[in-house]
């Protein structure tokens, strides 16, 4: 019976471990998603040709210009001071929107923005984007880890199971009458199939209503159903591995 | 049926010579700690001699594998001093298991012993005679060209004649036994061939 909670219990975590991961990911994409380039460009080089030549560069999704009267506004709401400002002395500004977002897929393409002509500077909150990348990398890294540990408990506990099942017992009844062993093994495969399956049915099914009852979202998704589906194939692969490399004990 | 070439499995056994034929009833007679159990444990492959060859059904001890010891132990019964039954089945399960599906014939073997009516209990409810008993239902349902039989009369003076009688029933239902015992009341009444071991 202890064996049966702590497959369960392993099951239930590694579960919430991918539920987890998923939201934080979720998060992340949004945050990633938010992410632009704005470059000032002297007011002297042609908007249109510029414009051109940043979006035919490769990484660049799309090119917005910023309106300047929306500039002046901007500066306005962010300086205390009153001040006055000329249209004409304040640089182009344009938001690039990149295709790839990766840490350093930004840090060339800002690099590339640069040598563009009459590009003065490139800003895209440089260490925002580093302090996202080195979070999700955490997460990933961490709930890969616990994922681990807790498939090793998940295997243990499972092996533990298989062997207090009354096939182990009767494998050596069995050869003592000379009979072949080959119906027990199916039996026993797929014992540990099927219990790793249920097991995964309820960490699903417990993670979910806790889902829906506990934290009541709105308009957010639980899990991709792909993702529910691997987890339960993955881990009736698991009962399938462990239950075939199962040995009986030889008859003494 | 059974033939034993210079067989040595130290201390017990040195250089040990003897045949079982078919359809022959043999006693193998010796005191505790003679090595009887150790020449039965021999004769199904459950042990391998140090040295010499045992031959049971023409597979030979020196080219024994997993597949043949099975083939052996298929057409062989075994009567032990410590059975192993399928504890958390019933008795008539205890009997299918081991002849697949024929479950006339587990009741009839059943009936033959006289645990019909204790045929759905578990064996852990079974006195140690009625255990014996259940070892001999077997046979009668495994019906073994060969049986193996370690001091059936050990332990059990009140049933001791009916499991003799059930015994030699088989015997003379064709399987070849091969018997263990020191009872010498055993041995006055029934007058096959014995060996004895020293």
């Amino acid at each position: 019976m202890k064996h049966t909670i702590t497959m369960f219990l392993a099951s239930l975590l590694l579960f919430l471990c991918l539920f987890y991961y998923w939201q934080k990911e979720i998060e992340f994409q949004k945050q990633l998603d938010g992410v632009e380039m704005r470059l000032f460009i002297e007011r002297k080089q042609d908007k249109n040709e510029t414009v051109q030549t940043i979006t035919n560069m490769e990484g660049v999704a799309k090119v917005e210009e910023i309106a300047t009267a929306e500039i002046i506004k901007m500066l306005k709401d962010n300086i205390d001071e009153e001040i006055t400002l000329e249209e004409t002395v304040l640089p182009y500004v344009l938001s690039v929107y990149p295709s790839n977002k990766g840490e350093e897929d930004l840090k060339r393409l800002a690099l590339n923005l640069t040598k563009v002509n009459g590009v003065i500077d490139v800003l895209y909150g440089q260490e925002a984007v580093a302090d996202m990348w080195r979070e999700t990398r955490g997460v990933r890294v961490g709930v890969a880890t616990a994922n681990m540990f807790l498939l090793f408990i998940f295997i243990l506990s499972l092996s533990f199971y298989i062997n207090s099942l009354p096939e182990m017992r009767h494998s050596r009844v069995f050869l003592l009458h000379g009979r072949n062993l080959t119906s027990l093994r199916i039996r026993v495969v797929f014992r540990a199939i099927f219990f790793s399956m249920v097991v995964s049915l309820l960490s699903v099914g417990i993670t979910y209503f806790a889902y829906l009852y506990v934290s009541k979202p709105q308009n957010s998704v639980f899990l991709p159903k792909h993702w529910v589906y691997s987890f339960i194939l993955a881990m009736m692969f698991v009962g399938l591995l462990t239950g075939s490399s199962k040995r009986f004990p030889i008859s003494k | 049926m059974i033939e034993f070439i210079d067989v040595s499995l130290p201390p017990v056994l040195e250089n040990f010579n003897f045949r079982v034929d078919k359809g022959e009833f043999l006693f193998l007679v010796g005191k505790t700690g003679a090595g009887k159990t150790t020449a039965l444990k021999l004769a199904c492959f459950k042990t391998l001699p140090k040295s010499g060859e045992v031959k049971v059904m023409g597979v030979s001890s020196k080219r024994i594998s997993p597949q043949n010891r099975l083939i052996v132990l298929k057409k062989t019964g075994l009567f032990l001093e410590q059975p192993l039954f399928f504890e958390d089945a019933s008795l008539v399960n205890n009997l299918l298991y081991v002849i697949g599906s024929n479950r006339s014939r587990a009741l009839e073997s059943l009936n033959i012993v006289g645990l019909l009516d204790k045929k759905d209990i578990t064996p852990p409810k079974l006195s140690r005679g009625e255990r014996d008993l259940l070892q001999i239902a077997i046979l009668y349902a495994k019906k073994p060209i060969l049986a193996l039989i370690d001091e059936p009369t050990a332990f059990l003076e009140d049933r001791k004649w009916k499991i003799m009688e059930l015994i030699t029933e088989l015997h003379i239902l064709g399987t070849t036994v091969f018997m263990t015992t020191k009872d010498e009341e055993v041995l006055k009444r029934y007058p096959y061939r014995r060996i004895y071991l020293l």
